[in-house]
């Protein structure tokens, strides 16, 4: 698969990543061996202080390919590079120092913090995992304020706080070692709308601030237009369209971004009830034994026998607008 | 409205705990005409989804209705006997819930448990003729051979699917009024635009009331004929939803409406300062006031009452400062 056109030292370049896991064939200890392809030949990259979101729906394999960058999981094969070294094998202290550079934010704000433990002493533990327990007692106020709350909440535990409180915590641990890509697995995706907004401006604040790049992992394709400059969607285990997000969001041309833009409810009732609408057809196929060719071509429209052969690549349509769809117009 | 299939009147509710009391749902009242859909909107704890379960006779132990009235049609539903409750419910109205893998049970064939929510409210009814009866709600609720998936466990099907099994029961008996608490909520985005389809369908149908609670605005807007916008255990506004979503008059709607980001459009989202307010601590007056940019001593002082905006008969906001159309 082709490198994706981007910046010149990307922060993070990822190419060919593949990962299956193995599973066993059924509930009675069956022998027959079967693998999920969650990740099947994923490439991107991310320039320093810039948002990638990568868009999909349950199964497409957006949060395995997070786990992979956080080295949270070993790849099957492909390569991460991160400034423009090879850390998809590292480990003992090479590993360590990564870390620093890579922090995480995860969806659920109530299982993301030890219950038994004072905030500020969980917004502490990357810098006392670094070695670095000196700076604590000046950090945490500092942190905590950044992400708006009273230095005085250090003190309290974790149920004392509200859903968006505790991912404004989860975002001053992953900053205290001054990342310089910050990964973020549906960070807003458990949250109300009018905290989901609090913590968007907060996210959008912060990479400002300091030149923070995001990897932004979402299923909700509203919140993926308000925070990326770029976009990949995913389906399947496969980048199926990427780009600059204006562009993906307004001239979509796989037939599956179509689909999924589509399928978003518009809260204006006048526009919702006049557009056009794309309703696919049955569920989507299972990762364990995918279609041929191009994955979508058992939900897709536009399909004809072609698609079933070969694997359509990423292709260029200009302006780093990349489709895997040879029949799309 | 006299012909209302549902209709809810003043409608309080308590929890009572060992700290104390608190208000969860607080004079409320809506109506449901038969073929219309009217959508609860609010925030986590708004109260909506007690609402749907105090009109379901579900309330939990902890909860206690402190006054007002529910009736069903004819009948008033508070302080009638638990077996006539029992009777109405999945027969004259039904419920659909957010997570179907908790409402089915994982043991018995999906068939087979459609086929007794037909037995249970229609006991003329053969075993034969409601399996049969089963196949042909699945086949209507979009399920691809419901002959053979009518023979599955829960497990082997997907979460679309089994939310489209848990509407086909919750129409066995031709329901007046549907419920649907957050009921694409957990589902994927193309499989929730199917599952809306399949109950807008279901509901056009059988010509059922349809009370749709939901946090989503995109669903609210595609589904609803009128919306019922919730804040704190109160209504704060109501109104046919093309106007409450397009004009809104109630800050709070307001609010919502800025935060929710756009798929056409990059602008930043506006967040709503602050939080909802604990049920234990809520302010005096509007409970808005303490995140509202238009809040002054009025609004502390008293609950504003839901009143007509402007002109308009059908189009209510319980504000004192209320943008003005």
């Amino acid at each position: 698969m082709s490198a994706l056109p981007v910046a010149d030292s990307p922060i993070v370049a990822v190419e060919g990543l593949v990962k299956h896991f193995p599973v066993r064939g059924d509930a009675y200890g069956g022998h027959a061996e079967q693998v999920v392809h969650a990740v099947d030949g994923v490439s991107f990259a991310i320039a320093p202080g810039e948002t990638l979101a990568l868009v999909g729906e349950s199964g497409c394999g957006k949060s395995t390919v997070a786990r992979l960058v956080l080295r949270l999981l070993d790849a099957t094969a492909g390569t991460i590079e991160f400034d423009g070294v090879d850390v998809t094998r590292l480990g003992g202290k090479q590993l360590r120092d990564l870390r620093r550079r890579v922090q995480v934010v995860f969806q659920d704000p109530f299982s993301s913090f030890d219950p038994r433990r004072r905030v500020g002493d969980s917004v502490a533990e990357p810098l006392v995992a670094q070695g670095r327990k000196a700076e604590v007692a000046a950090r945490v106020p500092e942190l905590l304020d950044l992400v708006g709350l009273e230095p005085a909440a250090a003190n309290r535990y974790p149920h004392e706080f509200s859903g968006g409180q505790r991912q404004r915590l989860a975002i001053a641990r992953a900053l205290s070692v001054q990342p310089d890509l910050v990964v973020l697995d549906e960070p807003v995706s458990a949250l109300d709308v009018s905290i989901q907004a609090q913590v968007l401006t907060l996210l959008a604040d912060l990479r400002a601030r300091f030149g923070l790049a995001y990897l932004f992992i979402s299923h909700d394709l509203a919140v993926v237009r308000n925070v990326a400059d770029r976009v990949a969607v995913m389906h399947l285990g496969h980048i199926v369209e990427t780009g600059p997000t204006g562009t993906v969001f307004a001239e979509p041309v796989h037939p599956y971004t179509r689909a999924l833009l589509s399928a978003v409810p518009d809260p204006d009732p006048v526009r919702e009830r006049t557009r056009e609408r794309i309703v696919l057809a049955g569920d989507p196929p299972s990762p364990i034994d995918p279609p041929s060719g191009c994955r979508f071509r058992t939900r897709c429209s536009l399909a004809e026998e072609s698609c079933a052969a070969t694997e359509p690549p990423l292709v260029d349509r200009g302006n780093a607008h990349l489709v895997a769809c040879p029949l799309a117009p | 409205m006299a012909d209302a299939v549902l209709a809810v009147d003043e409608l309080s509710v308590v929890l009572r705990t060992r700290g104390g009391e608190a208000t969860i749902l607080d004079a409320v009242t809506i109506a449901v005409e038969a073929g219309e859909t009217v959508a609860l909107v609010g925030e986590s704890g708004a109260g909506k989804t007690m609402l749907a379960l105090a009109v379901m006779g579900l309330l939990p132990d902890a909860m206690a209705v402190t006054g007002g009235r529910i009736r069903l049609l004819d009948t008033e539903l508070l302080g009638a006997p638990d077996a006539a409750i029992r009777s109405l419910r999945g027969g004259e109205m039904a419920m659909v819930f957010q997570d179907p893998q908790s409402s089915l049970h994982p043991a018995f064939r999906v068939g087979a448990q459609v086929a007794e929510a037909i037995r249970t409210h229609q006991p003329g009814v053969g075993k034969a003729a409601a399996h049969e009866r089963a196949v042909a709600l699945l086949t209507r609720v979009g399920i691809p051979q419901a002959d053979a998936r009518a023979r599955d466990y829960p497990h082997q099907l997907s979460g679309g699917m089994r939310q489209r099994v848990m509407i086909a029961m919750a129409m066995a008996n031709q329901p007046r009024l549907l419920i649907a608490d957050e009921a694409t909520t957990a589902l994927d985005v193309t499989v929730q635009a199917q599952v809306l389809e399949v109950l807008r369908a279901a509901q056009s149908e059988t010509g059922a009331a349809m009370l749709v609670v939901t946090h989503d605005l995109g669903v609210v807007s595609a589904v609803a004929d009128r919306v019922v916008v919730m804040y704190a255990g109160r209504v704060v506004e109501a109104g046919p939803v093309i106007e409450v979503l397009t004009a809104p008059a109630h800050p709070y709607t307001r609010g919502l409406l800025a935060a929710v980001p756009r798929i056409d459009d990059a602008a930043p989202v506006q967040a709503i300062p602050g939080q909802p307010p604990s049920p234990f601590a809520r302010p005096s007056g509007c409970a808005f006031r303490t995140r509202c940019d238009r809040a002054d001593d009025t609004c502390a002082a008293a609950v504003p009452a839901l009143a007509a905006v402007g002109a308009r008969s059908d189009h209510d906001v319980a504000c004192f400062h209320p943008e003005s159309a």
